[in-house]
């Protein structure tokens, strides 16, 4: 008896395999109701009793057909991996859909188990399932857990240690009466075949018996062959995989393709069973239908988003500001202390101010944004695990579909508002390399989570009580630069070959603690290691470039390295409004991290305490001497949400990309359309301010 | 002396974050980090 026991977890997007896979495993692994979260196979190790689960979580399907990456992926786990095997995650609370999958997996060969997830909900909405009938007319065994709250966990692993072995132990009852009825002249128990009480789906007289011409002609042709019967209904619908692997004669058997046939007489199966084993489906409650008329409204749709966002940003500034002071006043007294320490124990002026001006003013800057990121991150949590962000997606397909897009393009975009990084990398889910790279054009556009500071800081210092306003803009400003872009490059290319957004729309339900608290916490993490890192470094780095010039150290800034760098560029930047060079360098030095650009003001203006009152009044005041002033302000917000994207960005889009030609014309384009906007921007602002 | 052990201490992490950052960017891991929750992951890092 084999020590180790491979079980893979597949089911439809949404039925909460990563959930349960995290329970068994105690894994974090990104949860998230939306097509593409899971991208490529997850493992991870379950003990109980003496076997060792070796469990693999795949990404969601709605079938095995091979049409999509998680399609193929998923499939060619199945049929080339030990897989011992298989739980299919089913959505109780949406068993109709999820049956087709199920009859999809049963037909592969492999022992399947049904985990029959989410029977809270079925119950709420007064639903009941008979548990006997199910696996009497699916011949495989149903373990109904609850993988939010738990339970059911051991009864399933002890199922699948029993079931390993054995795939097809129950005595099928099952009839094919809709199949029947449709196949004038068959009566389902006039049937030729004994198939019923050996197949779980068994489809009408004229199909069956090709699946046994072209099982034989497999078995003659290809004797290692383990399931002839899949590979037969394959080779019916014509499945390219299926018939490059095991090239066959058709001719005189196979004419076209079955597949729309032995697609409707699954449903017919699937209904058959709904009927037989769902009591009371008709009082599936009507709370989240009410609530999409209105949240996924043709006209209403899109504002309501828009506000929703608003209100998240409301949030961001209000109560992280609140909180932001407690952080300052920790900062001012840390920057003291240190400088007073340093000065005590005569370290020098060199040391002192590279660490009171350099690493603390430059790191110290941005922690005390934590709480801003902290409630935005929140908020988006809230509203993905909610069940919203998938009607965003829904709603912008729509515009998405007109632009030459994917409806599915906008996920990436949407992942965009947290970071770049894991957006562009969720654009590889997309269908086809065209749409990909697009999508890869036009996700940095969206305002990620790094930008924030520099938005906070700006609105708050020029635009007093519309800050908020002003920040907001910017997202809105992100998307519609975002889609025009999109625009533009559909008219130039070729029309779109019409791929459309197959998206599960989830329950409304309150969303997990845990699962929250796991993401911001990821979030807040991965902030607080870039502090720790990355802006540390540039911190020191734009320190040195900013006090040592040719004749080495200096006491004018102006005479730096830095400086000269900056006053190069400074022509490029000044139709902009932005013709300072300490801001030019800000901005070089923002491509390593976009927080870096809030850095470096403190480093530039020996600022040590930058988002305090006195701090910003400080850099106020210093800007105001430079003609510096809130329409400057708004476009530099502009260009640092539209220029070249961070290092990391960079890195991925190359990495995505396979192309340095490509990468770099990102990489330019992004900066040409910084330039023009932020001109525009501040060219017609000037003739009205 | 604590000067020169505060400025090298600096330095040297500054040098070694260049250095990790570097490395891991050739290597194709350009991620800014957050990767354990993200789906992706397998991508870049071989464990």
């Amino acid at each position: 008896m084999k020590d180790e026991i491979q079980v893979g977890f597949i089911g439809n997007p949404n039925c909460g395999k990563t959930t349960l896979f995290n329970a068994y495993t105690g894994a974090n692994l990104k949860v998230a109701n939306w097509p593409g979260v899971t991208v490529e196979k997850k493992e991870g190790v379950f003990k109980y009793h003496n076997h060792r689960f070796k469990l693999v979580d795949l990404p969601g399907i709605y079938s095995l057909t091979s049409y999509t990456m998680e399609e193929r992926l998923t499939r060619e786990y199945i049929l080339n991996s030990n897989v011992d095997v298989i739980v299919n995650i089913v959505d109780a609370s949406s068993l109709e859909r999820n049956l087709y999958l199920t009859l999809q997996l049963i037909e592969l060969g492999k022992p399947v188990v049904m985990a029959l997830n989410m029977m809270d909900i079925v119950e709420e909405r007064g639903m009941e399932i008979d548990l006997h009938r199910l696996p009497e007319m699916l011949g495989i065994p149903v373990v109904p857990v609850s993988a939010r709250k738990k339970t059911g966990l051991d009864i399933l692993m002890h199922t699948v240690a029993h079931h390993r072995s054995k795939h097809m132990d129950q005595n099928l009852e099952h009839h094919h009466l809709k199949s029947a009825e449709k196949d004038p002249g068959h009566k389902h128990h006039e049937h030729r075949h004994e198939h019923h009480m050996e197949y779980t789906v068994v489809y009408n007289d004229k199909i069956e018996d090709k699946i046994d011409e072209i099982s034989e002609f497999l078995q003659r042709k290809y004797g290692e062959m383990v399931n002839p019967r899949w590979h037969a209904i394959k080779i019916m619908e014509l499945d390219e995989s299926v018939l490059k692997k095991y090239p066959l004669e058709l001719k005189g058997i196979v004419y076209n393709s079955y597949e729309e046939e032995i697609i409707n007489q699954k449903y017919d199966f699937i209904e058959e069973i709904i009927e037989e084993v769902l009591v009371n489906k008709n009082k599936k409650a009507a709370s989240t239908d009410k609530i999409d008329r209105i949240l996924t409204h043709r006209y209403l749709g899109l504002p309501i988003f828009l506000l929703i966002m608003a209100f998240v940003f409301f949030l961001t500034f209000q109560i992280g500001d609140f909180v932001k002071g407690g952080f300052e006043v920790t900062l001012g007294a840390f920057s003291s202390g240190a400088r007073y320490f340093l000065t005590t124990i005569h370290a020098g002026n060199f040391i002192t101010s590279l660490l009171v001006d350099g690493v603390i003013a430059g790191v110290g800057g941005i922690l005390t944004f934590l709480p801003n990121i902290f409630i935005l991150f929140l908020a988006l949590a809230y509203l993905e695990d909610s069940g919203y962000m998938s009607r965003v997606a829904y709603i912008m397909d729509g515009i998405m579909g007109k632009l030459g897009l994917s409806g599915r393009a906008f996920i990436p975009m949407l992942l965009g508002f947290g970071c770049t990084v894991p957006a562009i990398m969720a654009s590889r889910s997309l269908e086809n390399m065209r749409d990909s790279r697009r999508t890869i054009l036009i996700t940095p556009f969206m305002s990620c989570s790094a930008r924030l500071p520099i938005y906070v800081l700006f609105s708050q210092m020029f635009f007093g009580k519309y800050a908020m306003l002003a920040a907001y803009s910017m997202y809105l400003l992100g998307i519609i630069v975002a889609i025009l872009v999109a625009f533009a490059m559909n008219n130039k290319s070729d029309k779109n070959v019409g791929n459309t957004l197959l998206i599960e729309l989830p329950e409304y339900k309150s969303p997990n603690i845990r699962t929250i608290l796991i993401y911001v916490w990821e979030k807040v993490k991965e902030y607080l290691t870039k502090a720790g890192t990355t802006i540390f470094a540039a911190s020191v780095i734009i320190w040195f470039i900013l006090n040592f010039g040719t004749s080495g150290m200096v006491t004018d800034m102006s005479q730096s390295f830095g400086a000269m760098l900056g006053r190069m560029l400074e022509p490029v930047l000044a139709p902009a409004g932005l013709g300072m060079w300490q801001v030019v360098v800000a901005l070089i030095s923002g491509i390593a991290a976009k927080e870096i650009v809030v850095s470096s003001f403190s480093v530039l203006f020996h600022i040590g305490n930058i988002t305090s009152p006195s701090g910003m009044a400080s850099l106020t005041d210093i800007l105001g001497q430079y003609g510096f002033g809130a329409l400057n302000a708004y476009a530099l917000m502009v260009f640092s949400l539209l220029y070249t994207p961070c290092a990391a960005t960079i890195g991925v889009i190359q990495r995505e990309m396979r192309s340095t030609k490509w990468t770099l014309f990102v990489i330019i384009f992004q900066l040409g359309i910084a330039l023009l906007v932020s001109t525009l921007v501040y060219q017609i602002g000037s003739l009205f301010f | 002396m604590i000067g020169i052990m505060i400025g090298a201490v600096i330095l040297g992490y500054t040098g070694y974050i260049i250095y990790r950052k570097s490395k891991d960017l050739k290597a194709g891991k350009s991620c800014c980090g957050g990767c354990s929750s993200c789906a992706s992951k397998g991508k870049c890092h071989s464990n």
